[in-house]
C-alpha cells in the first residue's frame, strides 16, 4: 500500500514539475532561444553565404532558413538604431552584404568593434532581399 | 563613333535622372498588433526594403516573414510554422502607386497626406488594397507612414481551434518607411 502511495506521489510531483516548466516556457518566457547554445550551428563565411544566396536562393533557403548559423567576415559597417546594433559583414560582391541585427545584450561588446575587423557572429537566418538578413545575433567567443 | 559616345552619355544621363528621383530604404518597419480579450500579439520587422519613385509615385516594399520579431519565442514559432508558413513563403510585400504624389514637394520640408493603391502579397495570396499615407519630408529624407487593417483569413492564415479567440479577425498594421534619396 505504502509503495502504491509513493508511486502515485512521485508521478504527481513529476507531472507538476513538467507542468510548471511548460507554463514557464509558454507564458512567462519573454526571451528567445540563445543561438550560441544551439548544437547544430552551420559554419560559413559571409562572402560564401551571400554568394550562395544570390545565385541559388531556393536551395540556400532550404539549407539555412531554419538554422542557426555562425557567419564570419569583415565588418563593413556598424549602425545603431533605437538602441539596437546592426553589423554589416562584407561579401565579395558590390550588390549585397550580410546584415546582422544584433541581440541588445551584445551592445557593450559591440562598442569595442571596429570597421574591417574580422568577427564571427551566431544568429538566425531570415533569407535574402538585397542583402542576406540574420537576426538575434550574438558575437561568437 | 560619336554617335556611340552620345548614346552612352544619353543612357548614363537617363540612369542618373532615374536615380535622382528614387528614394530607398533597407530599414523600413512593418508592425502588426492583434488584440483580443484573451491575448495581445505584436511583432515587428525592422529590415523592410522599399523603393519610392518621387516622380511617378510607384512604390514597392518587400520583407522577410522570418524577420518578424515577437517578444515571445513561442508566439514567433507558432507564427512561422503554423500561420505564416514562413519557410514555404519567405517573402511578403506590396507593389503600388501613390496616386497623388505630385502634391509632395520633395525639395521642401513639410508634411503631406497622400493616397495609394496597389497589391499586397502575403503567402500565396495577392489582394488589392487602397489607403492613405503621410509623407514627412525633412532635410532630403522622406518618411512615409500608413496604417492599414489586415484580415489573417484573407491571406490563408489557418488559425487552429486552440488559438481561436486569441488572434484577432482584423490586425492593425503600421508601415513606416524611412527613405533616403538614392
Amino acid at each position: 500500500m505504502k509503495k502504491k502511495i509513493a508511486i502515485v506521489l512521485t508521478a504527481l510531483i513529476i507531472l507538476l514539475i513538467a507542468a510548471l516548466i511548460y507554463a514557464k516556457y509558454a507564458f512567462f518566457t519573454e526571451g528567445h532561444r540563445d543561438p550560441l547554445k544551439s548544437k547544430d550551428k552551420i559554419y560559413i563565411t559571409a562572402p560564401a553565404l551571400y554568394a550562395l544566396y544570390s545565385q541559388f536562393e531556393d536551395s540556400a533557403n532550404n539549407k539555412y532558413l531554419d538554422s542557426v548559423i555562425s557567419v564570419s567576415g569583415a565588418i563593413q559597417n556598424i549602425e545603431l538604431n533605437n538602441e539596437r546594433y546592426t553589423i554589416t559583414l562584407a561579401s565579395n560582391d558590390s550588390n549585397g552584404t550580410v546584415i546582422c541585427e544584433m541581440d541588445k545584450k551584445e551592445n557593450e561588446k559591440i562598442k569595442q568593434l571596429k570597421k574591417d575587423q574580422q568577427i564571427s557572429l551566431v544568429g538566425n537566418c531570415n533569407g535574402i532581399l538585397i542583402d542576406v538578413q540574420l537576426d538575434r545575433c550574438k558575437l561568437a567567443d | 563613333m560619336k554617335n556611340k559616345i552620345f548614346l552612352t552619355l544619353l543612357t548614363i544621363g537617363t540612369i542618373l535622372c532615374a536615380n535622382a528621383q528614387q528614394y530607398i530604404t533597407k530599414t523600413g518597419t512593418v508592425k502588426f498588433f492583434s488584440h483580443t480579450t484573451l491575448e495581445d500579439i505584436k511583432a515587428e520587422n525592422r529590415k523592410v526594403v522599399s523603393v519610392l519613385d518621387s516622380k511617378t509615385g510607384v512604390m514597392e516594399f518587400t520583407m522577410l516573414m522570418k524577420g518578424f520579431d515577437f517578444p515571445n519565442q513561442l508566439m514567433e514559432d507558432h507564427f512561422n510554422e503554423s500561420y505564416a508558413e514562413s519557410s514555404k513563403f519567405p517573402k511578403a510585400g506590396f507593389k503600388g502607386t501613390i496616386t497623388d504624389i505630385s502634391k509632395v514637394d520633395f525639395s521642401k520640408d513639410g508634411t503631406y497626406n497622400v493616397n495609394y493603391t496597389g497589391k499586397m502579397t502575403i503567402k500565396d495570396v495577392t489582394k488589392d488594397i487602397t489607403g492613405t499615407a503621410t509623407i514627412v519630408v525633412k532635410g532630403g529624407t522622406a518618411t512615409a507612414t500608413s496604417k492599414i487593417k489586415v484580415k489573417p483569413s484573407d491571406y490563408n492564415f489557418k488559425i487552429p481551434a486552440t488559438a481561436v479567440g486569441k488572434i484577432s479577425d482584423s490586425m492593425d498594421v503600421d508601415i513606416i518607411m524611412d527613405y533616403k534619396k538614392k
